[in-house]
């Protein structure tokens, strides 16, 4: 009704639901705990290592966890900026400027790890203008994991701003010289993928749950 | 209200938990999310030594005036819960220790 004083803040149940499972709780302590962490020297974070906790707290837990943590769906501004916080951005995900999406991109590809789960995460959420689910695999949870898959990796994604649900690795295609579009083309999977942006809404309003498709 | 008192002296000293909000716990963060939060609980009426008998004995004699002395074990925490990350009502994360009991005995 629209006298509900109490909000349902779906974000904030996740932060719940993990705090009272013990591997959750202990997992996301650790990267929080990492990722907030100043150097006393440079005072700043220690970006690596913060990723690499990142990377573990994804690995190891459930993703009954990890997906209402990271893609609970949100109507007020509040909700949105707690699950734009999951991955502590400032350490994780923002640096003092935007460079170019070929930087983080070339990176990734020197990577091993970055180079699979960026090839899985092609894959798995590559559009489809021709599926009912705008996605080529037709299966959103695959997406999904995959996305959490690079978070902790040279092209880190997140949400990029709270007040929509459209995520981005921290660049832009400014100046990309005769690789535009090469650049273009990888910064379009994350700003403007509909098997992505179907995988979260659908996540959000529980119709992932039977990825069957109708005839 | 004395049966329900007998009743509840007769649990031995053990870890209970709650759900609480980080709000309430009275450490100066706001925050309105939830953490599981584990206190000792119970009584030491087992775990009474010679020790104890012997000190109420000898401030019984007067031979202890002055200083405070407990003669009786208590039931405290033997050893903290993991710490403990939150988010507060300003997008600000924290970590805090030694927040919430893991194991309890009498001591």
């Amino acid at each position: 009704s629209e006298n509900e004083v109490t909000q349902v803040n779906r974000c904030l149940d996740a932060a719940k639901a993990c705090n009272v499972d013990e591997t959750c709780q202990k997992l996301r302590t650790d990267y929080v705990t990492v990722c907030i962490r100043q150097s006393t020297r440079t005072g700043l974070c220690n970006r690596s290592k913060c990723h690499k906790a990142l990377r573990k707290f994804f690995d190891r837990v459930p993703a009954e966890y990890t997906n209402e943590l990271l893609f609970c769906p949100c109507e007020d501004t509040a909700c949105a900026e707690r699950r734009r916080q999951t991955i502590v951005p400032a350490c994780s995900y923002e640096s003092k400027e935007k460079p170019n999406c070929l930087i983080p991109l070339d990176a990734c590809k020197d990577n091993y790890i970055c180079r699979s789960r960026f090839a899985a995460f092609q894959l798995e959420c590559q559009p489809s203008l021709q599926s009912v689910t705008g996605c080529a695999q037709e299966n959103y949870a695959a997406c999904l994991l995959a996305y959490t898959g690079i978070i902790g990796s040279a092209i880190t994604p997140n949400y990029v701003d709270n007040s929509s649900s459209s995520v981005s690795p921290w660049c832009t295609c400014n100046t990309s010289g005769n690789r535009q579009e090469e650049c273009e083309k990888f910064l379009h999977l994350f700003t403007d993928n509909v098997c992505l942006q179907n995988a979260i809404h659908a996540f959000g309003n529980g119709t992932n749950l039977n990825p069957a498709l109708n005839p | 209200a004395r049966m329900k008192r007998a009743r509840v002296h007769k649990q031995p000293c053990t870890v209970k938990e709650l759900e609480v909000s980080v709000s309430e716990l009275g450490l100066g963060y706001v925050s309105d999310e939830t953490v599981l939060f584990r206190y000792c609980s119970g009584t030491c009426d087992a775990a009474v030594r010679n020790y104890d008998f012997s000190l109420q004995s000898i401030r019984g004699k007067k031979k202890i005036k002055k200083e405070k002395v407990r003669a009786r074990p208590c039931c405290r925490p033997l050893s903290y819960d993991d710490d403990i990350s939150f988010l507060d009502s300003k997008n600000h994360y924290h970590t805090i220790k030694e927040v919430s009991a893991k194991d309890c005995g009498c001591v």
